[in-house]
This record gives structure tokens, C-alpha cells and sequence, in this order.
């Protein structure tokens, strides 16, 4: 601050004798900087005080809502002296305050309700079921006819060959309910192969046993499809 | 395109990253803002039961449930990640 004062005496030292619009122009492109900063700086001044300003108003109104019998009083002895009915006004003022209060805590409802919707997505991401959900999905599994225990996909001693080259020998796997599973191995290993028969595009050649549920319902065999698509 | 928005796995990662800075650092505050106007609003019926004769009384036992459920989605949120 005290380095741009004095930079700002000496060029209007310097333009002191020109005294033309020229000069000015000079001196504005030359030190636009200290004015925006000085600009930003009284911009935050007044973002602050607008942000205290909530509170002071609704402090203010408060202690107009509590002393309005009394000054009422003081000053309305006419009105309000007689009878020393002084609920009236105090009656008036808070319904108006709690109806604008009111108001007002309807739109933070709505602000909250707005931030639960990423509360409710990430949920969905993470797979993070409440205790509550757990009778949901047993219910769905007694609707299906499947315990949640048994395998989704079974694969025993199967072998598979294409264009008459071995590719996989006798691989069993086992894949529960709403189990995750990853299949780590070296480059071409097998993974994809694997994969694609589950899907049903690749067809073993002696097995043992292939089971997979999903493809008995036509929801799961929809599903499939979809994880073929986004391959 | 925005890289963020063309590819469906970043698009992903962009809308899981918005959602978690709201849980972090905006939710808190939205909800200490409705407690605070609610705990107003339950003041001034207060106010009005003894000014009206207690006609309020269904409206601030109404909003005492709320502030109930809120305060404890408040504590909820707040708790420190352990």
C-alpha cells in the first residue's frame, strides 16, 4: 500500500507540468493495478458488513418485538393506557415475525433437501445399505425363490478351445450373491475368456457343471447385456 | 467437449467429487441455519401461547418434533470420521 502512495506522488510529480488528458490516461494505465486493488479491497469491506447485517437486522427486530407493549405504552397512553392491553401489540409483532420466520426456514428446508440428494447418491455409489434394508433384500430373494447363501455363478471343470486351441483347463469358480470379485492375472492369461462365457458369447467344450442364475430371469439376462455394452 | 462430461467413468469421479465437497462442507452449514431459525420460530410461539391462550400449542409442539429430528441429523452429520 505505502509502496503504490508513493509511486502515485511521483508520477503526478512527473505529469505536474503537462496537465492534459494524455497524462491522465498515462497515469491510469500505470497504476490500474492499485485501483482495482484498492477496488477488491473495499468490495470485501462490504461483503463482510452485508454478512453481519443479517444478524444485526434480526437482532434489531427482536428487541423492537420485545419492547413495542412497553413503548406503545409510553407513547399510545390513549390507545393502549386504559386498559393496559399491552398483549395486542406484542401479539402483533411476534405473529408477524414467526409467519416471516417461517417463511424464511421453509427455503433452508429446501436448501437441506437439495444437499440430501448427493447424500442419497453417494449412498447409492458406495453401496452403503441401512439396517433397515436388510429385510428388503430378503424378502426380494424369498420372492425370487434363490437363497442369498447359494451361487450366482458355478463353473466346474470346464474346459474351453478356439479354432482348435486350448485356452482353458479344468476352472472352477464359485461367485455368491452380491459378491464382488476380481480377476487378476498376467496378459493373456484367460480373464476376458472367462468373462465372455459367463456372458454366453465364448461356449465351453466338456464341463462338469455351469450354472448361472442370471440368466434364468429375464431382468438378469437384460443386465448381462448391459455389462456387454459398457465394455 | 469437457473431458469431465464426455467419458462416462470421469463423469462419474466429476459428479462424486461435487457431491462429497456438498456433504463436507455445505450441508453442515444449511442445517445449522434451520436450527437456528427454528429455534426462533419456537421462541415466538411461545410468545403467542400466552398471548392467545395457548392456540399455538399444537403448532410449537409441531415444530419441537422438527427441531428434535434436525438436531439429531446435525449430530449425525458433525460426528468426527474415526
Amino acid at each position: 500500500m505505502i509502496e503504490y502512495y508513493i509511486k502515485i506522488q511521483e508520477s503526478m510529480v512527473s505529469f505536474r507540468g503537462v496537465g492534459n488528458s494524455r497524462a491522465l490516461e498515462y497515469f491510469w494505465k500505470k497504476h490500474n493495478n492499485y485501483f482495482q486493488n484498492c477496488l477488491t479491497h473495499i468490495m470485501n469491506h462490504c461483503q463482510r458488513w452485508l454478512g453481519c447485517r443479517i444478524a444485526l437486522f434480526n437482532a434489531a427486530w427482536l428487541f423492537v418485538c420485545l419492547m413495542l407493549p412497553f413503548l406503545s405504552l409510553k407513547f399510545f397512553p390513549q390507545i393502549f393506557g386504559e386498559d393496559k392491553n399491552w398483549k395486542i401489540p406484542l401479539g402483533l409483532s411476534w405473529s408477524f415475525r414467526v409467519v416471516v420466520l417461517t417463511s424464511n426456514f421453509v427455503n433452508q428446508l429446501a436448501n437441506i433437501t437439495n444437499d440430501l440428494i448427493s447424500v442419497k447418491r453417494l449412498e447409492e455409489y458406495f453401496n452403503l445399505d441401512k439396517k433397515h434394508d436388510q429385510g428388503k433384500r430378503d424378502r426380494k430373494y424369498q420372492r425370487l425363490a434363490i437363497s442369498p447363501s447359494s451361487n450366482a455363478v458355478e463353473f466346474k471343470e470346464v474346459n474351453l478351445t478356439i479354432n482348435e486351441i486350448p485356452i482353458l483347463r479344468k476352472i472352477s469358480l464359485f461367485v455368491g450373491y452380491k459378491e464382488r470379485v476380481a480377476f487378476v492375472g498376467d496378459f493373456s492369461s484367460g480373464k476376458h475368456s472367462i468373462f465372455k462365457m459367463i456372458m454366453g458369447i465364448y461356449k465351453a467344450d466338456k464341463y462338469e457343471k455351469i450354472e448361472i442364475e442370471a440368466k434364468k430371469t429375464k431382468k438378469g439376462r437384460k443386465n448381462l447385456k448391459t455389462v456387454i455394452a459398457s465394455r | 467437449m469437457n473431458f469431465f462430461m464426455d467419458r462416462t467413468p470421469a463423469r462419474i469421479i466429476y459428479r462424486l467429487s461435487a457431491d462429497q465437497i456438498v456433504v463436507d462442507d455445505k450441508l453442515n452449514d444449511t442445517i445449522r441455519e434451520g436450527l437456528e431459525s427454528i429455534i426462533f420460530i419456537i421462541g415466538g410461539f411461545l410468545i403467542l401461547n400466552y398471548v392467545y391462550y395457548g392456540i399455538f400449542v399444537i403448532f410449537s409442539v409441531i415444530a419441537i418434533v422438527i427441531l428434535y429430528k434436525l438436531l439429531n441429523f446435525f449430530l449425525m452429520v458433525t460426528v468426527p470420521i474415526v
